[in-house]
C-alpha cells in the first residue's frame, strides 16, 4: 500500500479518534494522535506532517489556538478543523486564521476522506509555487544591494514582474 | 420648617398673593390720593370765587357810598337792608351757588343779604375774620364744606360770602360706598382665587408624585383618569408607562429566545460528539465487514456512545423535575470526603491539595447522597480548573439556624462581569470544553432540596456557598 501522507488526528473523544485513526490508518495514512491541545502542540512541533484534523474545542489549547501557533512556521501542514457548531463564529475564524477548510461533526467519512486529499494536493503545490519563487527571490536578490525587510519585500514584488527570459 | 426655595411652587404662589395684594393696596392708595387731590381743587376753587366775590361786593359797596353816602348812611336800617339787597343780588348773580350779604358791627344785624341767611358757626366766622384784606376759612357742616369769606368795607361795615360744597366730606357716600365695596370684592376674588389655584395645583401635583411614586415601585399601577391639564399628565405618565412595560416585555421575550438559542446550542454539540463517534465506528465496522475483518469492538463502541447520549438526555431531563431516589437526613461530611476523595486524581494532576477544614461532624441535612456528592464533585472540578498550580482547594462544613453550609474556594481570577452575571445560566460555560452545565444542574438539585448554591467572587478568591436544610422542606 502507498504511503499517502502524514497525518495529526487531535480529537478528544477518545471513541472518535481512534475509529478515525483505523480509518485513515486502513486508508494508507501515517497517523499519530492527540487527545488534547497540548498534546497536538507537541506533535506539531517534532513532525513533519502533511495534514491536521483538530477539534477546535479540546481541553488544554483549542484548535483556534493551534492554528495561531502554526501561522508563523515556514512550512506548516494543511489543516482541516473540526467542530460540532455547525457554521460557527469559530470555524470562520478558523478559516481566517488560514485553517483549509471546516467539518460538521458528526463527520461525513467520504467528505472528510476527499478534503483531506485535497488539503494535501493544495499543500504540495503551494510547496513547491513557494520553492521555486524563492529561488527567484534569491536570483534577484543576488544583483541588489540592501538586505532590510523593505528590500526584502522589493526582491519579493519585483518577483512577480513579467519577465522575458522565464523558462516557460 | 425652613424656608421654601424660590423655586418650589409653594414660595411662587406667596410670591404672587403678596405681588397681588400690594397691587390692591397701591390701587386704593392712588384712588384715595386723586380723590382728595378733587376735593383740594374744588376747595381751591370755591375759595377764590368767594374771595373774588368778596372784593366784588366791596368794591360795589364802596363805590355806592361815594356817590351816595348819605343816602345810604341816613336812611333807617331797613331801607339800607332793601337797597344793599339790590346791590349784593347784582352782583352774586355771576357767582354760582355763591350767597353773601354785609354785617353791621355795631348793631350786630346782618343785612343786604341774598341767598340763604349765614348760620351761627359762618357768624362766628364773619367777626372774628382778620380785617384789611379779604380772607377765606373752610369748615365743615355734616357731610359738607362750607367755605366762607369776609372784608371790611368801612369801619362798621363787613361783606362776606359763602359757598356751600355738598357732599363732598360724606364718609359713607355712595361713591365711596361703591369704591370700598369694590376693592373688597377684588381683594377677596383675588385672594380666594390664589387660593383656589393654590388648592388645585397641590391636589393635581400630589396625585402626580404620589401616582408616580407608586409606578416606581410597582410598574402595573396606573394613575387615575381626572379632569383638566393634570388629568392630561396623569394620561401621558400612563401611556409611557404602557410604552415601557411594552419594551420591557420585548426584551424579556429576547431574552427568552437568546437562552434558548444557547440550550439548543449547547445540546446540539453535546449529542454530535457521540454522534460522531458513533457515526465513525459505523463507518470503520462498514469497511472492516465488507473486508471480513469486523470484530464486536466497533459495535461495543457504538453501545456505549449510545449510553452516553441516553445519559445526556437523562441530565437535561433532571433539569425540569426533581427526582429523588432516596432522600433521607444524613452527616454531610462524608459526601464532602467522599467527592474529595473522586477528584484526588485531577488535583494531583495540578499539584493542588484540597484542604478540608476539620469541624462540621455533626452537621445533618435531609438529602439524597448522590445527587449532592455530585454537586459537590462539580465544585470541586471547577475550584481545581480555576486554580493556579500548587494551590490549596479549600472546603468546610458548618451548621447554622437549622441549614447545613458547605463552602468551596481557591484561589486564582476574580470572575468577570459576564461570568457573574451568567454563571448558573445552563450551556453557558468559560472552558473550551465545558458543556455549561455542571453549575446550572448542581443549582437546580440545591434548589430541588429546598437549599441554595451562591458564590462570591474577589480579591483573586472565589467561594461557592451550597446551603442545605437540616430538616426536609417542599423543594421551592
Amino acid at each position: 500500500m502507498k504511503r499517502r501522507g502524514v497525518v495529526l488526528i487531535a480529537e478528544d473523544e477518545a471513541a472518535a479518534r481512534e475509529s478515525l485513526r483505523a480509518l485513515l490508518e486502513e486508508e494508507g495514512y501515517r497517523v499519530f494522535c492527540a487527545s488534547d491541545g497540548n498534546e497536538a502542540s507537541r506533535i506539531l512541533s517534532q513532525q513533519t506532517l502533511d495534514a491536521a484534523l483538530v477539534d477546535i474545542r479540546m481541553p488544554g489549547k483549542d484548535g483556534l489556538a493551534l492554528l495561531r501557533e502554526l501561522k508563523p512556521c515556514a512550512d506548516p501542514p494543511a489543516v482541516l478543523v473540526m467542530t460540532a457548531f455547525g457554521t460557527s463564529s469559530a470555524a470562520i475564524e478558523a478559516m481566517a486564521l488560514g485553517a483549509f477548510d471546516y467539518l460538521t461533526k458528526p463527520l461525513d467519512y467520504e467528505e472528510l476522506r476527499i478534503q483531506l486529499e485535497r488539503a494535501i494536493e493544495d499543500r504540495r503545490r503551494t510547496r513547491q509555487l513557494a520553492e521555486y519563487r524563492g529561488a527567484e527571490t534569491a536570483e534577484i536578490a543576488d544583483g541588489m544591494a540592501g538586505q532590510g525587510p523593505a528590500m526584502q519585500r522589493l526582491y519579493k514584488l519585483s518577483a512577480r514582474l513579467p519577465r522575458p527570459n522565464l523558462p516557460f | 420648617m425652613g424656608l421654601p426655595r424660590l423655586s418650589s411652587f409653594r414660595a411662587q404662589i406667596v410670591i404672587i398673593a403678596i405681588a397681588s395684594v400690594a397691587t390692591v393696596g397701591l390701587a386704593a392708595v392712588l384712588v384715595r390720593d386723586v380723590i382728595t387731590r378733587t376735593e383740594g381743587r374744588l376747595l381751591d376753587e370755591a375759595r377764590q370765587q368767594c374771595i373774588a366775590a368778596t372784593r366784588e361786593l366791596k368794591m360795589q359797596y364802596r363805590e355806592r357810598a361815594a356817590y351816595a353816602d348819605e343816602a345810604i348812611l341816613g336812611l333807617p336800617l331797613s331801607a339800607q337792608d332793601l337797597s344793599l339787597k339790590g346791590l349784593s343780588g347784582a352782583v352774586l348773580r355771576s357767582y354760582e351757588g355763591i350767597a353773601g350779604g354785609f354785617w353791621v358791627a355795631d348793631v350786630n344785624r346782618v343785612i343786604g343779604q341774598s341767598g340763604t341767611p349765614p348760620g351761627e358757626r359762618e357768624m362766628e366766622l364773619i367777626r372774628s375774620l382778620n380785617r384789611g384784606g379779604p380772607t377765606a376759612r373752610v369748615f365743615q357742616f355734616g357731610a359738607d364744606l362750607i367755605v366762607v369769606a369776609a372784608d371790611d368795607v368801612d369801619r362798621n361795615a363787613v361783606a362776606w360770602t359763602r359757598k356751600r360744597l355738598e357732599g363732598v366730606r360724606d364718609p359713607v357716600g355712595a361713591r365711596r360706598r361703591w369704591l370700598i365695596g369694590g376693592l373688597v370684592v377684588s381683594v377677596v376674588l383675588g385672594m380666594g382665587g390664589i387660593v383656589s389655584i393654590w388648592l388645585f395645583l397641590r391636589r393635581g401635583i400630589a396625585a402626580v408624585q404620589t401616582g408616580l411614586r407608586a409606578l416606581e415601585q410597582d410598574f402595573a399601577f396606573r394613575l387615575p383618569a381626572a379632569p383638566g391639564d393634570f388629568g392630561q399628565i396623569a394620561g401621558w405618565i400612563n401611556r409611557m408607562a404602557e410604552n415601557r412595560a411594552r419594551l420591557e416585555a420585548d426584551v424579556r421575550r429576547q431574552d427568552r429566545l437568546a437562552a434558548l438559542g444557547t440550550v439548543v446550542a449547547g445540546v446540539a454539540h453535546e449529542i454530535r460528539n457521540p454522534l460522531n463517534s458513533i457515526k465513525l465506528t459505523l463507518e470503520l465496522l462498514d469497511r472492516r465487514l465488507q473486508r471480513g475483518a469486523a470484530s464486536s469492538d466497533e459495535v461495543r463502541v457504538a453501545i456505549s456512545e449510545v449510553d452516553r447520549l441516553n445519559r445526556i438526555v437523562n441530565r437535561l431531563l433532571l433539569f425540569g423535575k426533581p427526582a429523588f431516589e432516596d432522600r433521607h437526613p444524613q452527616p454531610i461530611l462524608p459526601l464532602v470526603e467522599r467527592a474529595s476523595k473522586m477528584v484526588q486524581e485531577q488535583a494531583m494532576k495540578k499539584g493542588i491539595a484540597i484542604d478540608v477544614t476539620p469541624g462540621g461532624e455533626e452537621c445533618e441535612a435531609d438529602v439524597d447522597a448522590p445527587q449532592i456528592e455530585q454537586v459537590l464533585i462539580n465544585l470541586l472540578l471547577n475550584a481545581i480548573d480555576a486554580s493556579p498550580d500548587g494551590e490549596v482547594v479549600s472546603v468546610a462544613v458548618k451548621c447554622s439556624n437549622g441549614d447545613c453550609r458547605v463552602t468551596v474556594g481557591n484561589r486564582g481570577l476574580s470572575l468577570s462581569g459576564e461570568a457573574r452575571a451568567r454563571l448558573f445560566d445552563a450551556y453557558f460555560t468559560t472552558k473550551p470544553s465545558g458543556t455549561g452545565l455542571g453549575l446550572s444542574v448542581s443549582r437546580k438539585i440545591a434548589m430541588n432540596h429546598g437549599g441554595s448554591l451562591d458564590f462570591e467572587s474577589s480579591d483573586g478568591y472565589t467561594e461557592f456557598l451550597l446551603r442545605l436544610p437540616e430538616r426536609s422542606v417542599a423543594p421551592s
